[in-house]
């Protein structure tokens, strides 16, 4: 049950859009594929939606194959990041649509669509705006209505492109949380697409993360956040310092401080990358064991969190620490301070984004 | 020309507060020359149009538009037309939707072909159409063995249009499809929505006022077009004669009044086409605003 996605591969001239891509989606679950532009992740959920077909593989909707299936019969609710709603409709109209269109035999009467059309604009908050046309709505409205249209058809999936990537930052947050309480309201079987990590984190019930038309990991938010399957994760799921350091003897060498590895694929490689959150990396007045001494560049104190550059002479560090601790140590710019990896990742390749 | 009046108005309410480019000698002289010119060429001859064609009176105007071959040359016209535009309607949205929904081979073709009839002078227009159903032509021996005549006849004339007032649809509509994109065809599609429920419900609503606009230019080509009909029409007094070709014969035989008169026909169907076009214009302005609102 769910969706079942195997083996897709996609190519555009040359391209490798989708390269040998498998998913399972629960039923009743909401994913997100997250990843940079590029990487695959709307080809994926186009091809899901029946939008565009892929060279090779095969989708199974609630078990049934959905290439043999014609666009109405599919039955997949599709939402797009500019909401692509019918300009020349009302509201009502707009959600209406996948109702009217249908066959005079599954055709609901006029009385049963008015119920369905606004008990729907109840469930995404617009049951007032029904008269209104698309262009006298801000973004996050249209964006509901385009929700409650595509749940008109009652669809077996909803799959969203980018749902929140036109929107502004606050309103960005808020329908956020909305979809998923929306989700563990109605509870169908979603998919979402999106580029920015805290939202796929925030949402989603599982994440996958795609570069290069790859899946690289796939996990509850927790998983892919703490236990990262390789360095492209890592950095991606948020900010990240790295440092190229020396393998000897079964340990990384950060400056001349040696560290333990943890992955087994670094072992007999001779280089490796180091990666450190920024808010991993503890500064200290006093010289600690397995630290290195660093110079304080700049500060930025104004948000949740204070922003710290060091610099050892060499590399350029970034850490962050909550305004607490930034008071009790009273750095300045230009002091010299210990720095230490409270937690790092060491992996073979060396990944920017 | 209101359009120019309004814009020069207009102008010289902002210059009280823009910083001024021009000095003001520079700008009246500019602004001369332009209504100079606006009298020259497009005024005077309207006058001239108006005053030789009411010069002997208006019973002698009457007389000039009711003349039987002046209505059927009116009637040429209108069949012309009823029939070139609906054709070329057809076609314009056809081959739009295609190029702007669609990836296909030879759509850049597609494209360039649509253009061909403006590149091409109406004359040579209408000579191909000689060349290939005239009694030389390719099909001509064909045609006379089945007695179908096409040249020096209504087809050939109908067919002539067609091919001047190919593209004005259809250069009209291919922009403005491929700036609404695809994004509401395909959520109709997938809201279960077939082809033409999609077309007419979502498609059409969204381009009705780009349509019309090509509509308007098209039947005012289709009426007006003189060159590619001329070559084919064989000038047969009241059987193949559309009215710019019967303005020509009356002003050939020296009947002056009766030429401007049946002009001034024209003139006032320019007129129209201008009023209309102008409304169409601002309301294609309004969708066009309205659908940036907040997008």
């Amino acid at each position: 049950m769910g969706i079942k996605v195997n083996s897709l591969t996609k190519t555009f001239n040359q391209f490798k859009a989708l390269d040998n891509v498998s998913l399972d989606v629960k039923d009743g679950e909401l994913v997100a594929l997250l990843g940079p532009s590029g990487s695959g992740k709307t080809t994926l959920l186009r091809i899901i939606g029946g939008i565009e077909t892929p060279d090779a593989g095969e989708i199974l909707i609630h078990g049934q194959d959905s290439f043999q299936l014609n666009a109405s019969d599919r039955r997949v609710g599709f939402v797009f990041q500019h909401y692509a709603l019918f300009k020349n409709m009302s509201v009502f109209e707009n959600v209406a649509f996948g109702l009217r269109v249908k066959t005079k035999k599954e055709r609901p009467s006029k009385v049963h669509i008015r119920d369905k059309v606004m008990e729907l604009l109840k469930l995404v908050q617009l049951d007032n705006m029904h008269n209104r046309l698309p262009s006298e709505l801000s973004g996050g409205q249209r964006q509901r209505v385009a929700l409650a249209r595509a749940l008109a058809i009652e669809p077996k999936v909803l799959l969203l492109d980018e749902p929140f990537g036109a929107l502004d930052a606050k309103v960005r947050r808020d329908l956020r949380q909305w979809l998923r309480r929306l989700h563990d309201e109605i509870h169908i079987t979603s998919i979402f697409v999106t580029h920015d990590q805290e939202e796929a984190l925030e949402v989603a019930d599982r994440v996958a993360v795609m570069n290069e038309g790859r899946i690289q990991q796939i996990g509850t938010p927790d998983e892919v956040y703490h236990k990262p399957a390789n360095a492209f994760v890592y950095n991606f799921l948020g900010s990240v310092n790295l440092f190229h350091c020396r393998v000897e003897g079964g340990k990384a060498f950060f400056g001349d401080v040696p560290l333990e590895l943890e992955s087994k694929e670094v072992e007999g490689k001779k280089d490796a990358t180091i990666y450190i959150r920024p808010h991993l990396l503890e500064i200290d007045r006093k010289m600690g064991k397995g630290a290195l001494s660093a110079k304080v560049v700049h500060i930025n104190a104004a948000g949740p969190v204070v922003r710290v550059e060091l610099t050892d002479g060499k590399n350029i560090f970034n850490a962050e620490m909550m305004h607490e601790r930034f008071r009790s140590l009273d750095l300045k710019k230009g002091e010299e301070v210990y720095i230490s990896p409270k937690e790092r990742k060491i992996f073979a390749e060396d990944y920017s984004i | 020309m209101a359009q120019v009046v309004l814009n020069v108005l207009t102008s010289r309410k902002y210059h009280k507060t823009a910083i001024r480019q021009e000095s003001p000698f520079v700008r009246n002289i500019l602004m001369a020359v332009v209504f100079i010119f606006l009298g020259l060429f497009l005024l005077m001859p309207v006058a001239v149009i108006l005053f030789t064609a009411f010069q002997k009176g208006l019973g002698e105007y009457w007389h000039a538009i009711t003349m039987p071959d002046t209505l059927a040359a009116i009637r040429l016209t209108l069949i012309t037309a009823a029939v070139a535009v609906p054709l070329n309607l057809v076609f314009g949205i056809a081959a739009s939707w295609a190029i702007a929904k669609f990836e296909f081979r030879g759509r850049k073709i597609l494209t360039t072909f649509i253009d061909l009839p403006f590149s091409v002078s109406p004359v040579i227009s209408g000579l191909i159409y000689i060349l290939l159903f005239g009694a030389q032509g390719t099909f001509g021996p064909w045609l006379a063995e089945h007695d179908i005549k096409i040249i020096f006849a209504v087809p050939g004339i109908i067919l002539a249009t067609i091919f001047v007032t190919f593209p004005f649809i259809a250069k009209e509509l291919i922009p403005l499809m491929e700036s609404q994109g695809k994004d509401e065809e395909i959520s109709a599609i997938m809201l279960g929505a077939n082809g033409w429920q999609t077309f007419f419900r979502v498609t059409l609503p969204n381009i009705k006022w780009g349509l019309l606009y090509g509509v308007i230019l098209c039947n005012a080509r289709a009426m007006g077009e003189f060159g590619a009909v001329s070559v084919v029409s064989g000038h047969i007094r009241g059987l193949t004669n559309t009215v710019p070709l019967h303005v020509e014969i009356l002003y050939n035989e020296y009947n002056f009044t009766a030429a401007f008169a049946v002009a001034s026909l024209l003139m006032v169907l320019a007129f129209v086409t201008l009023g209309i076009k102008q409304f169409i214009e601002w309301r294609l302005q309004r969708q066009l605003t309205g659908e940036n609102n907040g997008n």
